[in-house]
């Protein structure tokens, strides 16, 4: 027998103290031989020899006393969206595990003020302007504008509510944005005394400050900011779910720009958001037609497929989901990001032509739409293997987690909501029996429902270990557990960011886990995930990543 | 800028299948229309004739009956303000509000910009579909809130319905809303006739009165129903100074009045249709200014008091 060389390059074998695979019929290894990118077996240096007898290889032995697991993958967040927020300074009531150094939480006003002018007292130009992210009233109390100008009065100050629909700035701040009291006049949502813009009235302030954020420059910068965080929280595959949400062609072309070479260790899939498509292409018809050519653009990094976005009610951080009886505890009611009827249009017209829906849904009365028009989809066209997927996941019912079972549905859950908004939803939002069940994902896996998790970065840390961590543990801020009958096991969790990832975003055949034939895709840890305290799940350290079997350290110089 | 040459904001609101887009193609294809600045959620829907078109672009398209239509993109508050910055162009601004849209939420932007005068919002009513909307899952708030907020409704498809029906649908209205209708018929009503309807019969002037410091302003809400003529016979009496006026009120005949007074000009134009709960008269209300701090407001009153008929 002739032996044909079927590859271009030396079979490189990684040996580590434990492989985690996540494939079930062979859940843990040794050794893993990789080459041109692809896992030819994973198995022991004994079980791999019928390769290494027959090519050139090498071992590296480096990772022999960590564990090996395949890359993360969040299958939701918006690199542009991040690219913006990356440009602030965090100055959060939570802490942020950054690349370049961890946020402390800043849970008071006192706390804020000090970190505020140590930050611009930190900076080199004088007049640059300081941006920070992440105030909240919970925490921070009432600011104004006489306050910070106090604290910081020679520079403009842009302080960005966690939530991104307010902002509070400075004296400073207004000139720079050539904002005066007349041409705010009385508007109900801009409040030149208190330097607030909120809701409408941001449109006031976004006519500077979104020509500076966006520009080039600082665009390309959030990228590559980006870049870091990604690989930093152990990725190798992201899922940008909303692709087209300011200007497709900008955001795939920066993009491409920026992750298209050797420096960038993970993979973008592109998911259209049909919903802002349509708005700008006139129908729904018109922007199929536009979808359906987006896999041209394809690049090795960068992945359009036949899968789709779609959205029905408003955002979980400002309390705009829409509720089920009996609402929320004020009375409010929420708001819908898409009229039904346009959904469902939208929605047949998807499904017809083959793609698999992601349906942003925040509410549980967000969730019933979704249900109902999967309903309806069912009913006139029956699909197997859809993988309509419920985005976000906020809040639901126990029937409703049936009923997505029974309709063939996925779940690709924000679990990071309980965390942070747990306690403030049950005082001041929804009440506590509500509000302790948000993310109700054990229900879905005792349902057999495929269910992922994501970050919606920066709803939630790009910390895939830390999503698992408040799966399995549900520990709030304040440091309740909320509905442990809905806990994840550490097995599940680590399938949540693994495999039943990929699998939501149709890519479960190449990567999710290690197996012969899929990409060589790794994240390098420190522990075992399953030997350790599942409380410390989110403090795993990282030593790095394999992508496509090129290894990236992470840099330790600031952490 | 005085508030008086302040452009007119007006926010055109409704579900889908309400009549928002037949509406706006009729104020596009209408040579007498006024000139209005049109902000609509996309061009796919309207139909504008290419010979009407004087110059098009992505985002906007110029009408040579004088209107421009604009497309919301991004930022509503941007357009609104691009349109609002070519005043001298144009006679009135109209936000077609998206069908999920809260559309006194949308009053918001015209808050704070010097050259628009916040006006009403005016919800249109698919009356054919409507209860059903109001009582479907996922749209029920939506559509009520519509109709609650609303400062006119305009009863849309009537013409779906048998008279008992529309009766009914006209009561479950007014058991939401007080606000004033307009139910189109066969003849379709003009844009003007809505605008002017809109204006005299919505409280929102007279809510946020934004009057230039020159100018005192002085507000006449009453209960009864007033002369026709007598009011007629003491604003053309009344001192030059007494400079504008404007308000609605409810005649000896039991008929709504829009009244608009200006430097001795007057005109009362008798309202489409004005209902009432109970039957009786719907309260009057007006709003004068003059440039004199030291107007004689007081006298004024008396004599108005004294039109009760």
């Amino acid at each position: 027998m002739t032996v044909q060389n079927t590859g271009t390059s030396d079979i490189q074998v990684f040996t580590a103290r434990k492989v985690i695979t996540m494939d079930p019929t062979l859940p843990e290894a040794t050794a893993v031989a990789v080459r041109d990118g692809l896992v030819l077996e994973v198995g022991s240096l004994e079980t791999l020899k019928p390769w290494l007898d027959r090519y050139p290889h090498s071992v590296d032995r480096q990772f022999e006393d960590k564990i090996l697991m395949p890359g993360f993958i969040d299958p939701h967040l918006h690199p542009s969206m991040a690219a913006v927020i990356l440009q602030m300074e965090f100055l959060t009531a939570m802490e942020w595990r950054l690349p370049w150094g961890t946020v402390q939480p800043v849970k008071t006003q006192e706390a804020f003020f000090e970190r505020l002018k140590e930050l611009s007292d930190g900076m080199e130009d004088p007049d640059a302007p300081l941006f920070t992210w992440g105030y909240h009233r919970n925490w921070h109390g009432e600011i104004t504008k006489p306050m910070i100008d106090e604290i910081v009065g020679d520079r403009p100050v842009i302080l960005w509510h966690r939530s991104f629909h307010e902002i509070i700035v400075n004296s400073k701040a207004l000139e720079w944005m050539e904002i005066t009291r007349e041409s705010l006049g009385n508007h109900p949502q801009a409040k030149f005394d208190d330097g607030h813009f909120f809701e409408m009235g941001l449109h006031k302030a976004s006519r500077k400050l979104t020509p500076y954020l966006m520009a080039p420059e600082r665009a390309m910068d959030g990228l590559n900011r980006l870049r870091e965080v990604a690989h930093f929280g152990g990725h190798t595959t992201l899922g940008d779910m909303a692709v087209g949400i300011f200007d497709l062609d900008m955001e795939f072309e920066g993009a491409k720009m920026m992750y298209e070479n050797d420096q960038t260790p993970f993979r973008i899939q592109m998911i259209a958001n049909a919903m802002s498509l349509s708005a700008t292409n006139k129908s729904h018809q018109n922007t199929l037609e536009l979808i359906d050519a987006l896999p041209e653009r394809n690049t090795h990094r960068l992945r359009f497929s036949n899968h789709v976005k779609l959205f029905t009610d408003g955002a979980f951080f400002s309390q705009l989901m829409q509720l089920g009886e009996p609402g929320y505890l004020d009375g409010h009611h929420g708001e819908w990001l898409m009229p039904p009827e346009s959904f469902e249009e939208a929605a047949k017209l998807y499904w017809n032509a083959g793609y698999r829906i992601h349906v942003h849904c925040t509410g549980d009365m967000g969730l019933e739409l979704a249900l109902d028009m999967l309903d309806k989809l069912q009913w006139e066209r029956p699909r197997f293997d859809h993988r309509y997927t419920i985005e976000h996941f906020g809040l639901s019912t126990p029937e409703q987690v049936r009923r997505l079972k029974a309709l063939g549905g996925c779940v690709s859950a924000n679990v990071y909501y309980l965390h942070e908004l747990g306690d403030v939803y049950a005082r001041a939002g929804i009440g506590y029996e509500r509000a302790s069940q948000i993310g109700r994902l054990g229900s879905c896996v005792r349902e057999g429902i495929p269910t992922a998790l994501h970050s919606d970065y920066t709803m939630a840390p790009a910390l895939p270990l830390n999503n698992a961590w408040v799966a399995v543990n549900r520990v709030t801020a304040e440091g309740n557990v909320m509905a442990p009958t809905e806990c994840l096991s550490v097995e599940d969790a680590l399938k949540a960011i693994t495999i039943e990832a990929a699998y939501v975003m149709g890519l479960e055949n190449e990567v999710g886990s290690l197996r012969a034939g899929k990409k060589a895709d790794m994240v390098v840890l420190e522990q075992d995930p399953y030997e350790i305290d599942p409380m410390a799940l989110k403090d795993i350290p990282i030593w790095g990543t394999i992508f496509e079997g090129a290894v990236f350290p992470i840099k330790k110089s600031n952490v | 800028m005085s508030d008086l040459d302040r452009l007119p904001f007006t926010i055109i609101g409704g579900y889908l299948g309400a009549g928002k887009t037949t509406l706006i193609n009729q104020i596009l294809s209408d040579p007498n229309a006024p000139r209005i600045g049109l902000l609509v959620n996309d061009f796919g829907a309207i139909n504008i004739d290419a010979s009407l078109i004087e110059a098009e672009d992505d985002d906007v398209i110029s009408l040579n009956n004088g209107c421009i239509c604009c497309k919301l993109t991004d930022s509503i508050g941007d357009a609104i303000d691009m349109l609002a910055s070519r005043n001298e162009d144009l006679d009135h601004i109209i936000l077609e509000a998206s069908g999920v849209s809260d559309p006194t939420r949308l009053k918001a932007y015209a808050y704070g910009n010097p050259h628009l005068q916040p006006g009403p919002v005016v919800t249109l009513v698919d009356c054919a579909n409507i209860r059903k909307q109001a009582n479907d899952k996922f749209v029920k708030q939506l559509v009520r809130q519509q109709i609650q907020y609303a400062d006119l409704l305009l009863l849309n498809k009537q013409d779906l319905l048998e008279p008992n029906e529309m009766r009914e649908v006209t009561e479950w209205i007014q058991g939401l809303s007080s606000a004033p209708h307009l139910i189109r018929s066969d003849k379709p009503i003009t844009l003007e006739a809505i605008l002017n309807a809109a204006w005299h019969f919505t409280t929102a002037p007279f809510e946020a009165p934004e009057v230039n410091h020159a100018h005192v302003s002085w507000h006449y809400p009453t209960p009864h129903r007033l002369s026709r003529k007598m009011i007629e016979d003491i604003l053309l009496t009344a001192p030059s100074t007494l400079v504008r006026g404007k308000g609605w009120f409810t005649d000896e005949r039991n008929t709504s009045c829009l009244l608009q007074f200006s430097q001795g000009q007057l005109t009362i134009t008798e309202a489409l249709s004005r209902t009432s709960q109970d039957g009786r008269a719907f309260p009057s209300d007006f709003i004068f200014l003059s440039p004199d701090p030291d107007f004689d407001f007081s006298a004024l009153k008396t004599l108005l008091d004294s039109c009760k008929a």
